[in-house]
């Protein structure tokens, strides 16, 4: 038996009504799930992210698992780089 | 090259197709947070008013899009004057764009760049190369700029005064 794995929709804010979804190993990471979820939208390198319905940042570094993402959830893409 | 004049940069009606082109977006983006939000592309601004997630504190979130996208726009949390005080701006949170000067501070704010007042000499090059600048805060359409202001919102822990 693999590891699970986690089924999300994501929105980027560019493009609001072009929802797609995405299935993930539970254990991977937010950023490496975010970076292919932008560059799937067509984000240019950057330090992306997601927020949840809450409108909390997940933490890049985390699996998704520990990030609190379940099945089903929807998530928008931001981008987090450091702030200056 | 000094941006002190940045309505020659672009002419308008060029600017306001690009608003026009990115206000559904903005639009939809407004609805999914909650935020009310009015786009004059008659004037190039857009304005945002939603409340502090910590406090509840009613904000307003302007740009001025005058020659956009040569240039960034200019984002300011503003009062009911129009002006940036300390009673209408966030608080930073960790790693946050609000700057103790009441700036927002990222490439895509021309406010940011020492030409318009803002801190940054010479690091970003100048406002014109927003566009070529990833190794911090990034974003190169207006909701994704919005979107990011949300995010470091959340991360604030009030208003700065």
């Amino acid at each position: 038996m693999g590891t699970p794995t986690i089924t999300v929709i994501v929105v980027a804010p560019r493009d609001p009504d072009d929802t797609r979804s995405f299935t993930w190993q539970t254990t991977a990471k937010v950023g490496d799930a975010a970076v292919e979820a932008a560059a799937a939208f067509g984000y240019e390198p950057g330090t992306p992210s997601f927020v949840n319905s809450e409108g909390e940042v997940l933490d890049r570094n985390k699996p998704l698992v520990a990030a609190g993402v379940e099945d089903g959830d929807e998530l928008e893409l931001v981008d987090v780089g450091g702030g200056v | 090259m000094a941006v002190s004049e940045p309505v020659a940069l672009v002419p308008l009606e060029v600017t306001a197709a690009f608003m026009e082109d990115e206000s559904a977006a903005l639009l939809r983006c407004a609805s999914r947070w909650g935020w009310a939000i009015e786009i004059d592309v008659d004037d190039l601004v857009i304005k945002f008013r939603m409340s502090h997630p910590a406090d509840g504190t009613p904000l307003v979130l302007d740009a001025d899009l005058t020659s956009y996208r040569a240039i960034p726009p200019a984002w300011r949390f503003v009062d009911d004057s129009g002006s940036s005080t300390p009673d209408s701006f966030p608080a930073p949170g960790e790693k946050s764009i609000f700057h103790s000067n009441l700036v927002i501070c990222a490439p895509w704010n021309r406010l940011a760049y020492k030409e318009l007042g803002g801190p940054h000499d010479g690091d970003w090059v100048g406002p014109t190369n927003w566009l070529n600048i990833t190794n911090v805060t990034r974003a190169v359409t207006l909701p994704d700029m919005a979107a990011i202001v949300r995010a470091h919102l959340h991360a604030s822990p009030g208003m700065m005064a």
